[in-house]
């Protein structure tokens, strides 16, 4: 389960505070694939980074009893000089995952071939996501964060992705944030929207786009 | 609820020994991994720079007090010196050049100051040993009276290293300038902490004053460890431990609240 609780963010701007996310409070229950809908700029992405951790309310607190991914797709935590392999083995570390069988996972999923004894700043984009994706893949975690469902390679390998999304969807869940209603549509089960920092709840995803598509 | 508490924090300090440990061997990669010869760098550095102030000590024909020979009294004073300034550097630099990595929630500025630090203390006492076996090699003697003291040096150098380099990588965040002005302020203490010379036997008003940096502390706590049956009259070891401890509270509390300019520029 993840729980926010109270959840306030303000960024200081050379005009004075600005208030992105205003006592937003929610329980994200297991086994649930929920969506959060949003214009550009209304708050999605710091609010699921502020889920994931990676940055820190500016007041309340965020619930963590599961296991949380980082945003699928992140490659950013990549050391540009190290190879694919050495990356992928911090990344096993810090999360006590088996690099034997991450490795094995990633090697088969990601394609990459002999570019996982090369340093990462040889790798195309479309490499680095590759890589990014298949490591959050091998890794079981109980919440996936997607921020934007956006395609990695070419068309086979998004087969093979989605595939492999549904079935994580069997044992884990989504927690997606889109300014799109289709991505919503098609991953989720619940729907929220983000609106002036308030998060607004909806009986069911279709009246959640509704409102969505008619503010 | 206390062995809730317990077993929380069990959990958190097996998650952090795990994060650090991860740093280290990645550290380990990076440090150094641009360059061909990789950790010889380290070596080279110092016995570079050591060699030259051995030969202007050779030139000038004075011969330490402590009853050392030139190049211990320099490992003396040198290594402790390396810790401490690579740490502090290594710390500075780490949580702002390392800022993609906190995107990882176990990942905390903490844990990357202290892979940087343990690093450091872990490569620079690698290469005192090697050059006191080199110097042994050389026809040195080399009998440390008090190897307790040493390693005490070491560590307590390290310790100071961290407490330092914890407040200037805060202080980084806040203000970048920082970058600029540690060097300037590492450049005056690499004048007056001792390397070169004693401060113990330094005249009065000098030593009086000298005495106020812990690190001369250490460097002496050094030397009479690697020399034979000399005991310090001036340095203080309660006075070291206090500084250092004020340093590192310090230090924790300012990582603390510079969290939150992380994010902001990032």
């Amino acid at each position: 389960m993840i729980e926010l609780r109270n959840i306030c963010k303000q960024y200081r701007t050379p005009k004075g505070a600005k208030t992105v996310l205003d006592d937003i409070s929610i329980v994200f229950p297991p086994r649930c694939n929920f969506g959060i809908l949003g214009c550009n700029g209304a708050g999605k992405s710091t609010l699921l980074r502020m889920i994931s951790g990676a940055e820190l309310p500016t007041s309340g607190e965020v619930l963590r009893r599961a296991s949380v991914s980082w945003l699928i797709g992140f490659s950013g935590g990549f050391h540009g000089s190290l190879t694919g392999r050495e990356n992928l083995r911090f990344i096993c570390r810090i999360y006590a995952a088996d690099i034997a069988e991450v490795t094995a996972f990633v090697e088969d999923f990601s394609e990459l071939g002999d570019y996982m004894e090369m340093p990462v700043n040889t790798y195309s984009s479309g490499m680095k996501a590759k890589l990014a994706f298949g490591l959050s893949m091998a890794i079981d975690f109980d919440y996936y964060l997607i921020d934007e469902v956006t395609a990695v390679g070419d068309a086979r390998f998004q087969k093979k992705s989605k595939a492999e999304f549904d079935r994580r969807k069997e044992r884990s869940s989504l927690l997606v944030v889109s300014h799109n209603s289709n991505t919503i549509r098609s991953h989720c089960d619940v729907a929220a929207v983000l609106e002036q920092g308030q998060l607004l709840f909806f009986p069911d995803v279709e009246s959640a786009i509704t409102h969505y598509e008619n503010q | 609820m206390n062995g809730k508490i317990a077993s929380t924090l069990v959990m958190a300090l097996r998650i952090q020994r795990r994060v650090i440990w991860a740093l280290m061997l990645r550290e380990t990669k990076t440090l150094f991994g641009k360059h061909k010869l990789g950790y010889l760098w380290a070596l080279i550095n110092a016995s570079f720079t050591i060699g030259i102030f051995w030969g202007i000590r050779e030139l000038a024909g004075v011969s330490p007090p402590h009853g050392l020979s030139v190049p211990l009294f320099l490992f003396g004073g040198f290594i402790p010196w390396y810790i401490f300034s690579e740490t502090v550097n290594g710390a500075m630099n780490g949580v702002s050049g390392n800022r993609a990595l906190l995107a990882y929630p176990q990942v905390f500025p903490i844990d990357i100051l202290v892979a940087r630090g343990l690093l450091h203390g872990a490569m620079y006492s690698c290469v005192f040993l090697f050059l006191l076996s080199v110097a042994s090699f050389g026809g040195y003697e080399i009998a440390p009276s008090d190897p307790a003291s040493m390693l005490m040096s070491l560590v307590l150098a390290l310790a100071l290293g961290f407490g330092a380099g914890a407040i200037a990588s805060a202080i980084n965040l806040m203000w970048p300038t920082t970058r600029v002005v540690v060097p300037m302020l590492m450049r005056i203490l690499f004048f007056t902490s001792g390397l070169f010379f004693s401060v113990e036997f330094a005249p009065v008003y000098v030593r009086e004053i000298l005495f106020y940096n812990p690190l001369s502390h250490l460097i002496e706590l050094m030397r009479f460890g690697l020399s034979e049956g000399y005991e310090s009259r001036f340095v203080s070891m309660p006075y070291v431990f206090g500084f250092i401890l004020l340093l590192l509270s310090f230090g924790l509390l300012l990582e603390r609240f510079a969290r939150k300019f992380l994010n902001e520029e990032s």
